[in-house]
């Protein structure tokens, strides 16, 4: 399954199961971006294997989570509108900030995403988590322009 | 809401330190936006000692990412990347932590820094940069707070 098709997939999971719950903006605009921003950040996590590449490459990461935050927030309040008392897992991460780690628990969590069985809460949860691993990445990453730009201008 | 007074001091120790390579102006675009959210942030360290309501959470997790999401403190990352910062003498860690009482002690240790008046503008300029590392953090802890403090 490529990219698009796993990002189209969790769209129709959350719209075969969220249709009462979400706008058609919420599910067009807050999901549709998170998703795509999560599923750019597992590619490069894939990609890169167990070291951080070139500082540009970082920076160019870090810049495309940027510019997911807004709707990072958005679905941080469309989780909080839900009921989650019915859900029964939990996609909790021990915040941890060496890339290792982080990469680990990205790439393990993505996964439960495209799973069919999950209730929207779960997704949601779990779609929340990989924001946050996300700002983490950026949090611990963000200093990485200064080097990707004094590589480019010696 | 930060003191106008603590923002606008921090602001002239830039301009003064900074008089040689840059104008006011420009230093107002890069850097005034991030020294608000940075003495809104230290505020609120400042007001809640330990657990704080998740309202002033939420109030402070939104400035953080206003600050965070355009400009602010990426403008920070680039006045920084575009500075000789070699014969710099002071540098500003922290080892970083989830915890919020970790956090607020290092964050209310390096903004003290930030005040002082000896520091060169590079100096300064990375330990904003440093301030603004550690309000990430704290934001991205608290988007799902349950998996964090």
């Amino acid at each position: 399954m490529t990219g698009y098709e796993k990002v189209n997939l969790i769209l129709e999971l959350f719209t075969r199961d969220g249709a009462h719950n979400f706008s058609r903006d919420e599910l067009g605009n807050d999901l549709s971006v998170a998703i795509r921003v999560s599923m750019d950040f597992h590619d490069s996590l894939t990609k890169w294997g167990e070291s951080l590449p070139e500082e540009h490459e970082v920076d160019y990461v870090v810049q495309t989570i940027r510019s997911g935050m807004e709707w990072f927030l958005n679905v941080r309040n469309l989780y909080r509108g839900l009921d989650t008392s019915g859900a029964n897992r939990s996609f909790a991460w021990a915040v941890a900030t060496e890339y290792p780690a982080i990469r680990e628990a990205y790439l393990r969590i993505f996964p439960e995403l495209t799973k069919a069985d999950l209730k929207v809460a779960e997704r949601l949860d779990c779609l929340l988590t990989l924001c946050q691993i996300q700002l983490v990445f950026l949090a611990t990453n963000f200093r990485q322009r200064i080097k990707s730009h004094r590589a480019s201008h010696p | 809401m930060a003191d106008g007074n603590c923002v606008n001091s921090i602001f002239e120790l830039f301009v003064r330190e900074g008089a040689d390579d840059f104008n006011r102006d420009d230093l107002e675009g890069y850097l005034r936006i991030s020294i608000r959210i940075s003495s809104d942030f230290y505020d609120f360290l400042t007001k809640w000692v330990d657990s704080p309501p998740d309202d002033e959470i939420d109030s402070i997790v939104k400035t953080i990412n206003s600050g965070a999401e355009i400009h602010g403190f990426f403008d920070v990352v680039d006045l920084l990347a575009c500075l000789d910062t070699s014969r710099s003498a002071h540098s500003f860690t922290w080892s970083i932590s989830s915890e919020y009482s970790a956090i607020r002690q290092a964050y209310l240790r390096l903004f003290h820094e930030l005040t002082s008046a000896d520091l060169q503008f590079p100096e300064r300029l990375d330990c904003l940069l440093v301030l603004c590392e550690v309000q990430l953090l704290f934001l991205a802890i608290n988007l799902h707070r349950k998996a964090g403090m």
